[in-house]
């Protein structure tokens, strides 16, 4: 199937979803406003009231149950996700979804709005971060086939974090983002399976976005093509991409526009590949610059495995199999460092090396 | 004898590059091995250690009692065959203790990270480098003293039977190879036989060289004088032109 009739599968799948006139609606949406101070679990209780089809925690034991398919957490009684801080209301809900929409707004300043969400299917994710607000989302794909479409909005002075940990089999994945003035958009993927991807943030006054890629591919085509455009002064961009193949097929195209007007910008990209054998991978930044008052750099390198790091590494005694693991681990553990959860993603990675390395 | 090397005889990149060399190391023991550019230094090292590039056409390595020339760099390491390099290269992404406690548990089978900890803070300080570089990647963005230090540190950590230190003092200041020398005597004192790649005289005065056949000049492939530390000093006083 070519590239354009997937993406018309995809967004016809998206379209067949249940629409906000549609009483099934509500079943298929986590609306979770985290507005005013009412303590979490009792706002928590009157969405799920509102939306009917959920599971609801507290103190980790379940106090509605019926047909529930979505978890939601009270953030103090889950140690694995205690973030407490002196000034914010902290949300955190786990959902697991197949195929559906999910709205999420923060609306408060000093707000600040967590959430894990397992996906299978086709889904749609609005994120809307009202001025000041804060949303932090991890996002674990898996299951035969996954495909998501986040439309992301950081309003003045908002944060947004999304985490992509894609382990499905086959993806397509569009995020599309606008950071507001002084707000910021920051998206971690990484991939493991036949891959489809497209990010685009546009960015205004004193906004920054970043995009950090990992790619860990034995015998799969991984596509990926970024855009972040610096629409006005100030404005900065990051976008970097690790690739790891084998017999594998990769294109990274990473591309910054800078344009006119957007003086005091910065854009950097940085994509590297490690070619494990039998792979083609193709890494290529792209800049353009309409402004001369700006600071925008690029680089990119596709080889295999350095013989003499290997060496250096066997003569302090550890074996071929790890030396060239520590080195790929280390090739993507500054990307790998921006996760929130790194240590899991750390994991899944070490896995997924092992295999590259015929454990 | 810990090692012992049999008529060597190495090609790089099928040029004979050693010529025949009999050398002989035992625990404890400190060795210096001088020689002009090109004479074929910093290949022994790479052939003692297993490193590519460098093929052993005729005769053997033996470490302790064992022929070693058709071993991986690894297994010599494990035997405790350590290479303080040249130019050590720069990794990303890996810590510097994240790889000493891989190269450790490596070595060991486990590495206990409370006592590698205490360890590496010491060696650290004796050093007289900053604690920064534990948490810092190996060797990306370290000086050219620095590298050769963490050099220092990571035989100082592994222990090895045997080091052999390339060049330690190229690119230290005064003050940092009294300090390197020191580490290198501590090291054969606590029985680890040492061999020392120098084109200069100036570590030799921070080493404590002892006995009469533990200077040795290389000279286009062959050991070709073996003395005390005096013919390190008549080297430093006449050059190596003594040697035509």
């Amino acid at each position: 199937m070519k590239y354009i009739e997937i993406i018309k599968e995809l967004e016809k799948k998206i379209d067949s979803l249940p629409q906000e006139s549609d009483p099934l609606y509500s079943k298929n949406i986590i609306r979770l406003d985290v507005s005013g101070s009412a303590d979490s679990l009792k706002e928590l209780s009157k969405i799920a009231e509102k939306i009917g089809n959920f599971d609801l925690i507290s103190n980790g034991k379940e106090v509605e149950n019926n047909n529930k398919r979505i978890k939601v957490y009270n953030l103090e009684d889950n140690i694995d996700y205690k973030f407490l801080t002196e000034d914010r209301n902290v949300y955190i809900a786990k959902a697991k979804l197949n195929t559906g929409k999910i709205m999420l707004i923060s609306s408060g300043k000093k707000e600040e709005l967590r959430l894990r969400l397992m996906l299978n299917g086709y889904n749609q994710i609005i994120i809307l971060a009202e001025e000041g607000s804060k949303i932090a989302i991890e996002e674990f794909f898996e299951g035969e086939e996954a495909g998501i479409i986040n439309e992301i909005n950081a309003k003045e002075g908002s944060d947004i974090k999304i985490d992509i940990i894609n382990e499905a089999n086959k993806s397509l994945s569009f995020y599309t983002g606008a950071a507001g003035n002084n707000s910021r958009i920051e998206i971690n993927s990484f991939f493991v399976g036949e891959a489809k991807s497209n990010n685009k943030i546009i960015c205004s006054q004193n906004s920054s976005a970043h995009i950090n890629n990992i790619i860990v591919a034995q015998s799969k085509n991984v596509d990926i093509t970024d855009y972040i455009i610096n629409a006005s002064q100030n404005a900065k961009a990051f976008i970097s991409a690790r690739a790891i193949g084998k017999n594998a097929t990769i294109f990274i195209k990473e591309n910054s526009i800078i344009e006119k007007g957007a003086n005091g910008s910065e854009a950097n990209i940085i994509a590297k590949g490690i070619n494990m054998g039998g792979s083609k991978i193709e890494a290529i930044p792209a800049m353009t610059t309409n402004e001369n008052d700006v600071k925008a750099a690029h680089s990119a390198d596709v080889a295999p495995l350095s013989n003499t790091f290997i060496e250096y590494l066997m003569s302090r005694g550890i074996s071929p199999k790890d030396s060239r693991k520590l080195l790929l681990k280390g090739f993507v553990y500054e990307n790998m460092n921006a996760f929130q959860s790194k240590d899991l993603l750390e994991s899944i990675i070490d896995n997924h090396l092992g295999k590259i390395l015929g454990d | 004898m810990l090692l012992e090397i049999k008529n060597l005889h190495v090609e790089v990149g099928g040029k004979e590059v050693l010529k025949g060399i009999d050398l002989k190391v035992g625990s404890g023991e400190l060795h210096v091995i001088m020689g002009p550019n090109g004479s074929g230094k910093t290949t022994l090292a790479k052939a003692i250690v297993g490193l590519s590039g460098v093929k052993v056409k005729e005769g053997d390595i033996l470490f302790d009692g064992k022929s070693i020339i058709n071993m991986s760099i690894d297994e010599r390491a494990r035997m405790g065959i350590f290479m303080q390099y040249q130019n050590p290269v720069e990794i990303e992404g890996v810590s510097f203790l994240s790889f000493l406690s891989t190269a450790k548990s490596s070595m060991e089978g486990s590495a206990d990270m409370k006592k590698l900890m205490e360890e590496v803070k010491k060696g650290i300080k004796e050093l007289g480098m900053s604690e920064e570089v534990i948490k810092r990647p190996v060797n990306l963005g370290f000086s050219g003293g620095e590298k050769k230090k963490s050099e220092i540190l990571q035989m100082n950590i592994l222990k090895p039977k045997i080091a052999i230190l390339d060049e330690p003092d190229s690119g230290l200041d005064v003050d940092a190879v009294k300090i390197v020398g020191r580490e290198i005597s501590k090291a054969a004192a606590s029985g680890t036989g040492c061999i020392v790649i120098t084109h200069y005289t100036r570590i030799l005065s921070a080493l404590e060289l002892k006995g009469n056949n533990v200077v040795h000049v290389l000279y286009d492939g062959k050991i070709v004088e073996n003395g005390g530390k005096e013919l390190a000093e008549k080297i430093e006083k006449e050059g190596y032109s003594i040697l035509h």
